[in-house]
């Protein structure tokens, strides 16, 4: 059995539902007995954060919050979604000083990771999970500190 | 079986086959078990011995799994058919990511509050 977390931008995609999107087809498709599917309440976070930075006159507000409700409860319902522990906090310090590159995928532009995606790595590096996730310049350099990748946009041969 | 939440159980054998209340033929035991271990996890079923007979002990949240196993969804997609109501969305969600503060300094010297 594989231990998969969602990483945040992943999230976005399912919460999103778009039919066509790799993530979404890639999680539609796990067999749910035989792997598990973990979501940081990190990641809820964010989308939140999102959600609420949305104008209030925003036609599409209302179904963001509808679908992350939904999406939210089924993960908490099936006991599958992951608090930011003391393990991974520790882990996270350890990633702060790296130099970790990113691109983001809103609008392509080149960075460092952002802090709080590094704790939702972080907790994946803690509890030994594979991060969903499109290719990102940072993987490489976290592979000798045991991070495992899986890019739903890479299986579907982009 | 021993659990603590006899309405589930009574759900999962429901799920399983034979009816509550129906006596139960030695084949339909039988294969009823064997349905049932072949879907339960690792770890999941524990065979103990209780004054010399083998007592096979399985969780009542092992006999759920097991009941979803054969009867629920197989897939996420299919799980979040059944138990959502998502609706595609055109627009994206651009996700701010805040202001990046700089790591505390140990060891700089903070200035003394003054009291009221």
């Amino acid at each position: 059995m594989t231990r998969y977390l969602l990483g945040t931008s992943a999230f976005v995609a399912v919460v999103r539902q778009k039919p066509a999107d790799p993530v979404k087809r890639w999680v539609d498709a796990l067999r749910l007995h035989d792997d598990e599917l973990l979501l940081s309440a990190v990641s809820v976070g964010e989308l939140q954060w999102g959600v609420n930075a949305l104008p209030a006159s925003a036609v599409a507000r209302a179904t963001w919050q509808r679908n992350l409700d939904d999406i939210v409860h089924v993960f908490v319902s099936r006991g599958c979604l992951l608090d930011f522990t003391l393990d991974g906090a520790r882990r996270w310090a350890e990633l702060m000083p790296l130099a970790l590159g990113w691109v983001n995928p809103d609008d392509g532009v080149d960075g460092e990771l952002p802090t709080v995606r590094r704790q939702v790595v972080a907790q994946c590096l803690a509890d030994a999970l594979t991060l969903v996730e499109e290719t990102q310049p940072y993987h490489a350099a976290l592979v000798p500190h045991g991070l495992a990748v899986v890019d739903p946009h890479a299986s579907a041969g982009r | 079986m021993r659990t603590d939440e006899p309405d589930d159980l009574e759900t999962v054998i429901q799920a399983l086959g034979p009816r509550v209340g129906e006596p139960w033929k030695v084949e339909d035991a039988k294969s009823l078990l064997t349905r049932l271990i072949r879907h339960c996890r690792d770890g999941g079923v524990e065979l103990i011995g209780v004054q010399g007979e083998p007592v096979l002990m399985i969780s009542c949240r092992e006999l759920m799994n097991v009941a979803e196993r054969l009867n629920g969804p197989s897939t996420w997609g299919e799980l979040l058919e059944r138990d959502t109501e998502l609706q595609p969305i055109d627009s994206p969600l651009p996700l701010p990511h805040g202001a990046e503060s700089p790591p505390i300094d140990l060891e700089a010297d903070r200035p003394a509050r003054s009291v009221a």
